[in-house]
């Protein structure tokens, strides 16, 4: 090999690189980012597209050079070199792809561990459930141990908020636990740290945010989970992933991550909507504690607490009466 | 066979016809047990498949042109994408590579006279017809509408008729699927010429081999899983409605147990193929036979223990998202073995650019694409987000559009001469190749960004923010069906009145182009002779192989002239 060749060759890797970096930063092909753990994401796609696009060119730049540079040419009816084997070359090119994806596949298990942090993501089926309030299953179920400190100055212990999720043909329900709520759009205070309790009342559904890169299976007859921190506030569709009849297309619901402050009278708002003949409750629990004021609330209607918690594992467990 | 062995090989009569008669031209619409019928049945058959999903997709892609449901509607365009995937799959690529280019190919290759259970195979291709004759029954009847993943519990309510049709015709597919199996594992390893090693075999053999153990692993597994579909949509049973205790995620973990290794399956005999076409096209030796071997066997295991990726979001537990992740990822290296392999064989070559030549660089090109985006797909934390998108419909038509279909395609334009004695128009060939190779990926090239950018999969309405690469996308897809034009009456003109192929068009080296184009009926005039390696190409002087040729020639007019007698 001469040295001008050399020369190319070197040059040719040079550019290469420095193209798959700048595609691998400068792709647009994602939307932007809107929760805690969508950097991480969009860090690891980054990385993975360099990789494919410097792979990319290497093995189109050599098809292409082998057609340019081998074709046959006229009047000659000749054999190619017969090599037909070179060791050193195939260990190379068995070992390279082993350590990029040994890379990959580290890097995938760092970020997905970072996402989830071994959430129990799959959740529990719905008879497990039974026996055991959600509540006792949280502090008892080692799944819940989350890695610690994994995102640097978080804490991933117990979540701000839960909302319970549930997917039907074709909408998307989410009632708030802690004050009864229950609404077809969700609204998440900035900045918290939220779970989502899912489960399906009929086919399977699937809970999508592209804008935080996150997506979980809603099945009935099971309880999955999200747990996300939303970091920007706006408008984001809900999207269902999983096809569940001919509307599945349609079957869109709204996220909004609201302030704080914004988010507190987002829920007042529909809770008077929803009992007018509640308002003087509602205001009065603006100065009381949460739980303080469900007890009031539920004494007003004249609900006992067991008999809620029992309404709402009812309608957690519907797909199996029905 | 052993008749002709026993008469003295020296008396030669004077004027011998070169060939035997043709074989009647409605031998195809019998229960033929000659493999050469059979796979061209096969071929034939599946083709017309092939035009009814294309004619779906193309209504599918007519839909999606615009954001709104204002084609066909929303129940019918269910149907349409879920007719369209299981005929692509079950009625065209599967039976298309394994029935047609398997039965036609394998025993021409090792030197057999026939696969070793001639009326199971007849038997296999006749189950394709009413499999698909059921299918084609529900587009008029009532189409099944779950996908053709058919998840329950959607599947048990979306149609009961249309469910069963969907349930009864893939039982008769996959069983004509086992049957062939059976059949091609014996004859790779019993079937072979005397003298013919496991690493003598062209490199097809191998890769039908490893789709053959694939098959009968794997698709029983789903028979299972659609049999007990079928107690719960009849029967009341809940195996997987969850209503009753099932469990919906059981299913999925049945039906991926088959369908991810039918991604091989549908893979594996286009690697096989390539390995075949790409030597002869570039005059040159494979690189790496062994390697190339081995890794299907590689892709065969490691094909097996990956299915859950499809399950990333389904409600899996970390260990298995891991397992899983790691299993896919490590299907990368033999993948990679064979596309470097392709590329070293390509590189010193004398490079012939026939329509089969461009559909099989066409092939490497797109499959490359196809597994760049596998690798994307098998990162779980990036395949959440991507998972049940458009990214997930266009990775999968670069493996099985750019891979499968463009390695079909390289098959027919090599081995059409062949089959049928004639050859394909070159020019509209490369017509062919241009049209699908700029409308597949005008077609599914903006579909990553889709996906990527938050468009699900299986919708008949979407974002408006969308439409513009959905255009684009719709007039790749009528540039793909318009692409088929050129195709069929190339093929149906030249099977008629092309000019005549000769044995061996390509100066080809393994067993198929020793003997006359077609082949008659046992294949060989006498015993098959192993004069070369199949991939010696640039190893032998033209002087030798025009007397190996010669010498072929001699064998043939021995042969012929010792059948004389006994065909009178």
């Amino acid at each position: 090999m001469s040295a001008l060749s050399n020369i190319i060759l070197v040059a040719l890797g040079i550019l290469l690189t420095l193209a798959s970096l700048w595609y691998g930063q400068n792709h647009h092909l994602l939307p932007e980012s809107a929760a805690e753990s969508a950097p991480l994401f969009d860090s690891l796609f980054n990385s993975t597209m360099t990789i494919a696009t410097g792979i990319f060119l290497v093995v189109q730049g050599v098809l292409l050079y082998c057609i340019v540079r081998y074709r046959k040419r006229r009047n000659d009816q000749g054999d190619g070199d017969p090599n037909h084997g070179n060791v050193l070359l195939e260990i190379v090119w068995t070992a390279v792809p082993a350590v990029i994806i040994l890379w990959l596949g580290l890097a995938s298990l760092d970020v997905y561990q970072a996402v989830y942090g071994g959430a129990d993501v799959g959740g529990h089926i719905h008879a497990a459930m039974a026996m055991e309030s959600s509540h006792e299953a949280e502090a008892g179920d080692p799944s819940y141990a989350y890695t610690p400190a994994v995102l640097p100055g978080k804490d991933m212990g117990q979540p701000d908020l839960v909302v319970q999720v549930q997917g039907m043909q074709y909408a998307w329900m989410f009632t708030y636990p802690d004050s009864g709520l229950v609404a077809s759009e969700l609204h998440l205070p900035l900045n918290k740290r939220v779970r989502l309790d899912m489960t399906a009342l009929d086919v399977n559904h699937a809970f999508w945010v592209p804008q935080f890169r996150l997506k979980q299976d809603v099945i009935p007859g099971r309880e999955t989970h999200l747990e996300f921190v939303p970091t920007q506030l706006g408008q984001y569709p809900i999207i269902c992933a999983e096809l569940c009849g001919p509307y599945h297309g349609v079957m869109a619901g709204q996220l909004f991550v609201d302030t704080p402050e914004a988010f507190e009278q987002w829920q007042e708002e529909q809770i008077l909507a929803a009992h007018p003949e509640g308002k003087a409750v509602a205001l009065a629990s603006e100065s009381q504690p949460s739980s303080a004021f469900a007890t009031a609330y539920q004494q007003r209607l004249g609900i006992s607490p067991s008999e809620l918690s029992s309404l709402r594992l009812h309608s957690g467990s519907l797909p199996s009466a029905g | 066979m052993t008749q002709l062995q026993d008469h003295p090989r020296l008396a030669v009569a004077p004027k011998v016809e070169l060939e035997l008669p043709a074989e009647p031209w409605w031998r195809f619409f019998t229960f033929s047990t000659d493999h050469k019928v059979i796979g061209i049945q096969y071929l034939v058959t599946t083709f017309f498949f092939y035009l009814v999903g294309g004619a779906l997709a193309t209504a599918v892609r007519a839909e999606l042109a615009t954001p709104e449901a204002d084609f066909l509607g929303f129940e019918r365009y269910n149907g349409a994408f879920t007719l369209h995937a299981t005929i692509m799959i079950f009625l065209w690529i599967v039976p298309a590579l394994t029935g047609g280019f398997g039965n036609y190919l394998v025993p021409l290759m090792i030197g057999a006279r026939d696969m070793a259970f001639p009326k199971l195979n007849a038997v296999a291709f006749w189950l394709v017809p009413p499999s698909g004759i059921l299918l084609l029954a529900s587009l008029f009847i009532e189409a099944p509408a779950a996908g053709w993943t058919s998840y329950p519990p959607l599947s048990l309510i979306s149609g009961k008729v249309g469910e069963e049709l969907w349930i009864l015709s893939i039982l008769l597919a996959g069983t004509s699927s086992i049957l062939a199996a059976v059949n091609f594992i014996t004859t790779i390893l019993k079937m072979r010429m005397p003298g013919m090693k496991m690493e003598d075999m062209p490199l097809f053999c191998w890769a039908m081999l490893a789709a053959s153990v694939l098959t009968l692993i794997a698709t029983p597994v789903l028979a299972g899983a659609l049999i007990l579909l079928s107690f719960d949509l009849l029967a009341g049973t809940a195996f997987f409605n969850p209503s009753g205790g099932g469990d919906p995620v059981v299913y999925q973990h049945m039906f991926w147990f088959y369908s991810h290794p039918a991604v091989y399956i549908m893979i594996l005999p286009v690697f096989g193929m390539i390995s075949e076409i790409l030597p002869v096209h570039a005059r040159k030796p494979i690189f790496a036979y062994k390697a190339i071997a081995y890794s299907s066997l590689a892709i065969c295991f490691l094909g097996l223990i990956v299915w859950a990726h499809h399950m990333f979001t389904s409600g899996t537990p970390d260990w298995m998202r891991v397992f899983f992740m790691i299993a896919t990822m490590a299907i990368a290296v033999p993948t990679g073995i064979k596309v470097f392999s392709w590329l070293a064989t390509l590189w010193g070559g004398k490079i012939h650019f026939r329509s089969a030549m461009l559909f099989g660089l066409g092939f490497v090109s797109m499959f490359v694409i196809g597994g760049l985006s596998g690798i994307i797909l098998a990162s779980v934390p990036l395949d959440i987000h991507v998972h049940d998108t458009y990214f997930v419909v266009a990775h999968l038509h670069y493996v099985l559009f750019g891979g499968s279909v463009f390695g079909i395609y390289a098959g027919i334009y090599h081995w059409f001469p062949k089959m049928t004695g004639r050859m394909l128009n070159e020019f509209w060939g490369r017509v062919h190749f241009v049209l699908t190779f700029v409308g597949f990926n005008i077609c599914f090239l903006p579909m990553h960004k889709l996906g990527l950018m938050g468009m699900p999969r299986r919708v008949a309405q979407y974002d408006p923010q969308f439409a513009d690469l959905n255009w684009i996308s719709s007039v790749g897809a009528f540039m793909l069906a318009l692409s088929t034009l050129p195709f069929l009456v190339n093929a149906i003109y030249s099977w008629v009145a092309g000019p005549k192929a000769g044995d061996n068009p390509w100066q080809a080296l393994t067993l198929e182009w020793t003997t006359s184009s077609p082949p008659p009926h046992h294949n060989f005039y006498g015993d098959p002779i192993l004069l070369t390696g199949p991939y010696d190409y640039g190893l032998h002087s033209k002087e030798t192989l025009d007397y190996f040729a010669a010498q072929l020639q001699t064998l043939r007019e021995l042969a012929l002239a010792e059948a004389e007698p006994t065909s009178s």
